[in-house]
């Protein structure tokens, strides 16, 4: 699925103009693969998910869904049936009294049998690292905060949607758990789904993003792909963003005297910069 | 170790589904310590902490906290006082939207008149860097400024003790060496003791102490440098070691240096360059 954004603009609490400014002339383009969206606590990356899932609807600009506007008939009704969104705070978007009963809704909203719903719901469960017979007649809200957020990402990914946005998944995880979702992120993408994912965490960005999109007072301030970007921490400094942890360790040897070059991500890659830089000493 | 003010001793308790999620959890945390709490998800981190306020009433064992016990109806206020509690949303703990208020209200509560309210408000405001926020309204501020109003609101109380549970997950970096300031900042002007749940190794490399629940029993409490360099440790609890630990293995590995792992990035970078 390809979504066009287009000089897209937004205001809360206020007439078209006026108000608070949460988007402000944002022009994207998403088509495949997975972006990764980061940006300071109020920079705009919630709402700009819920302008791509069509849940609000931008004062100015455009969003195109496959070249069709997503805000006309036919475009809304292709952006509906193709949109899976996990929200933020996952409690807040449970609203059936079972984990089975919340996992299939989506499902058999679709047409699925009873069967084939809690099979693949099953599926998508396991993939989050639960077990649906353990779970299935809990409530959702009964559940641990980490347990609630991979329900929550299962309950989306069961239905295979070809845009996937999903709004700082992997807050609260453990290392299991946020690695299980890295996972099936990717073999969504792989299987051909658009990925929008928020998330402060470049530890998790460069472990599954493809591309990263910064957002600063509603604004796209930087579009670059991960690498570039993640492995750069006096840029990401300078747009108020952590950058990953083997990054900054990696600016904290240079500051030292260790000539570690290039962009270590991950910690084998910071040990060979390391290993490398003491082999030319 | 000095005065005790968590002590937890065969604490257990299961939720209606009957599954237990602590098994005979015994812990000591003396005055003025930070102690981080780590374990996967579900590993009883939470209802460990809830029990810490009597949120959660004891099933079995014993518990004091600030030498109140935790099983006496008779304690629960003072308990409660004595232990205060931040969430992971801070949205889900604010009883008012004006940033004064919200953080008087637990002494108004405790009941301080609303002078002292006020003063201990004004006080816990400025603690956590936030003199001059007073009417501002809590929902227009930023996830690192909302958390630290949540700490204002419980440092207002008084605590001898201050639980965290997983108060950094939902905020920005920024946000959370903010709160991490504040923290230290109480640790420092009061003494105040800090039990801070969290998946954030780099958090738990700078505590005094850190517990690794699993299964809902602590399966070890040590110095940082012993348990989070513990690989075999934290792999059976789900967990794993810090970048800087991680980094130290592989060098190790290729032949490239010896010696205890460190757990953090000044750890490593110390022990790569002294």
């Amino acid at each position: 699925m390809r979504l066009t954004l287009s000089h897209v603009g937004l205001s809360f609490d206020g007439a078209p103009g006026e108000g608070t400014r949460a988007l402000e002339d944002v022009s994207l383009e998403v088509s495949g693969g997975v972006v990764g969206l980061m940006g300071q606590t109020g920079s705009g990356k919630t709402t700009l998910l819920e302008v791509m899932a069509g849940m609000l609807r931008p004062d100015e600009g455009s969003v195109l869904v496959d070249g069709r506007d997503a805000c006309g008939a036919e475009g809304s009704r292709a952006l509906a049936g193709a949109v899976g969104l996990v929200f933020q705070i996952p409690e807040r978007q449970f609203f059936e009294p079972t984990v089975e009963r919340e996992l299939v809704f989506g499902l058999r909203s679709r047409g699925l049998g009873a069967a084939e719903a809690r099979e693949r719901a099953g599926e998508a469960l396991a993939l989050m690292g639960l077990e649906l017979d353990e779970l299935a007649a809990r409530s959702p809200l009964a559940l641990s905060g980490g347990q609630q957020r991979r329900v929550a990402i299962a309950s989306v990914l069961a239905l295979e949607p070809s845009l996937l946005l999903l709004d700082e998944p992997t807050a609260g995880l453990d290392p299991r758990s946020r690695s299980a979702c890295v996972d099936a992120v990717r073999a969504a993408a792989r299987s051909g789904a658009t990925v929008v994912m928020a998330s402060h965490d470049a530890n998790v960005l460069a472990a599954v993003a493809d591309r990263v999109v910064v957002l600063e007072s509603g604004r796209v301030t930087l579009d670059d792909p991960a690498r570039e970007l993640l492995g750069d921490a006096p840029l990401m400094r300078s747009h108020g963003l952590e950058p990953a942890c083997a990054s900054r360790a990696a600016s904290a040897l240079r500051r030292a005297g260790v000539a570690v070059e290039g962009a270590p991500l991950t910690a084998d890659e910071l040990a060979a910069a390391i290993l490398a830089a003491r082999g030319r000493s | 170790m000095g005065e005790k003010i968590v002590e937890a001793r065969g604490v257990s308790h299961a939720y209606v589904t009957g599954r237990p999620t602590l098994r005979d959890v015994s812990l000591d945390v003396a005055g003025g310590e930070l102690v981080a709490v780590v374990g996967e998800n579900g590993s009883g981190k939470t209802t460990l902490a809830r029990h810490l306020n009597a949120l959660i009433a004891l099933q079995a064992g014993s518990l004091t906290v600030a030498g109140l016990d935790a099983s006496d109806p008779a304690c629960v206020w003072e308990l409660r006082r004595a232990c205060g509690m931040v969430f992971q949303n801070p949205e889900n703990q604010f009883v008012s939207s004006v940033v004064a208020e919200d953080v008087a209200f637990g002494p108004r509560n405790f009941g301080a008149s609303e002078e002292d309210a006020a003063g201990a408000a004004g006080r816990a405001l400025e603690a956590v860097g936030l003199a001059g926020f007073e009417r501002r309204d809590v929902h227009g501020l930023s996830g690192g400024q909302q958390q630290r109003v949540a700490l204002a609101g419980v440092l207002a109380c008084g605590p001898r003790l201050v639980v965290l549970d997983e108060a950094t997950s939902m905020i920005d970096p920024r946000g959370r060496d903010e709160l991490a300031r504040a923290v230290e900042d109480a640790r420092r002007e009061h003494g105040t003791t800090v039990v801070w749940i969290t998946h954030d190794m780099e958090i738990a490399g700078r505590a005094d102490r850190v517990v690794v629940m699993s299964g809902g029993e602590v399966v070890a409490v040590g110095a940082p440098g012993d348990v989070l360099a513990d690989e075999a440790l934290l792999g059976r609890a789900g967990l794993e070691p810090p970048l800087a630990t991680r980094t130290w293995r592989a060098l190790e590995r290729a032949g490239a240096v010896s010696g205890p792992a460190p757990v953090t990035v000044e750890g490593l970078v110390s022990a790569l360059c002294d």
